[in-house]
């Protein structure tokens, strides 16, 4: 199945890319997606989005469809479902 | 849309519009929902703003022209030349001089009968209370996450209203944050983000954005007018001119704000 991941603010940046799309199982977890994303994502990507356990790091915002969802939440995900992958700016 | 929360009660205890507040803001009166009442409520409202750089006093420099009543302004140290691509308030002859003494001279320049309070500091832990007790509504456009979360625990505390915006690049995100409603800073982000550095790009056209928006969130929360961003997050990115309106939760385990306002 198909996800399609959109990065914003700095973690554009560090994709050096808009947007990827990976193929996950339909029961992936967030961590599992992540972890797909940072395999195939550059390593700065990786060393933002990961911690040194590997964890999704607190600071990393995810959206599936526009909507929050929390790092333990179960994803319904379906062919085709957009994940935003971002953090908090503070540029004023 | 009618007005908000009509009635005498509202009234009661207004300041009342003279004849020049009158023929200033005529035309603003004219937005439905605003009229005699959303103006006596604008006069009446005090504002802190977090800092008066490109965000800031663009915030500063539209609840000026709109009528606000007080504003309170909070930067330090003086200006300097690479404030001046984006910080409107700021003058190329005034570099080397008070940012907020800058300012303020500005904003009374466009609405002399604003009253303007200014502290040549920057919030922190230590003030943050203190000023966040001075004002009505929050304005939050710091560009370091330290002070954003020394501002978000007192609003928190103090059950105040505040719009957080920000900008990167030519991004821009923009929420409101009611404590006990909607989530608070640290429940979408309880650390900073490892990523982010006190020194980022900027265009003051991106920045100025986010602040005329910021300045209507302000406006509708203190006349009921609208719709607040309460509870989601306008996400911009002007280099492609696209927007995005996300949901937002609040975080039941959040540090800052579960504890005082249960979820």
């Amino acid at each position: 199945m198909l996800v399609h991941v959109r990065f914003d603010s700095q973690v554009r940046r560090l994709a050096g890319c808009n947007r990827i799309s990976v193929d996950v199982e339909p029961s992936a977890t967030l961590q599992q997606i992540v972890e797909r994303v940072a395999e195939v994502g550059t390593d700065q990507l990786r060393t933002a989005l990961l911690d040194d356990q590997q964890s999704l790091r607190s600071s990393i915002l995810v959206f599936l469809n526009d909507d929050l969802v929390s790092k333990e939440q179960l994803l319904v995900l379906h062919d085709g479902s957009e994940l935003t992958l971002t953090t908090l700016i503070s540029g004023g | 849309m009618s007005e908000s929360k009509p009635g005498r009660d509202d009234l009661d205890g207004l300041p009342a519009l003279d004849a020049l507040d009158r023929s200033i803001y005529e035309w603003q009166m004219w937005a439905e929902g605003i009229g005699e009442t959303g103006q006596r409520k604008l006069k009446a409202a005090s504002v802190l703003i977090s800092r008066v750089g490109g965000v800031g006093g663009t915030v500063a420099l539209q609840l000026a022209a709109a009528g606000v009543g007080k504003i309170i302004l909070a930067h330090a140290g003086p200006i300097k030349y690479s404030d001046l691509n984006r910080q409107l308030l700021m003058t190329y002859d005034r570099v080397g001089q008070s940012r907020v003494d800058t300012a303020k001279a500005r904003l009374l320049d466009l609405n002399p009968r604003l009253i303007v309070e200014t502290f040549d500091e920057n919030v922190s832990e230590a003030n943050a209370q203190a000023l966040v007790s001075k004002a009505d509504v929050v304005v939050d456009c710091a560009p370091l996450f330290a002070e954003r979360f020394a501002m978000n625990r007192a609003v928190v505390h103090q059950g105040k209203p505040m719009v957080e915006c920000a900008m990167y690049e030519f991004e821009g995100s923009l929420t409101t944050i009611l404590p006990g409603i909607t989530p608070c800073l640290a429940c979408l982000s309880p650390i900073e983000p490892s990523a982010w550095r006190r020194e980022f790009p900027v265009f003051g056209a991106v920045a100025g954005t986010v602040g005329c928006m910021a300045a209507m969130e302000v406006i509708k929360l203190i006349t009921g007018v609208g719709e607040t961003l309460s509870g989601s997050m306008l996400a911009m990115d002007l280099s492609m001119m696209t927007f995005a309106r996300r949901r937002i939760h609040r975080n039941p385990n959040c540090e800052v704000c579960s504890k005082r306002h249960p979820v």
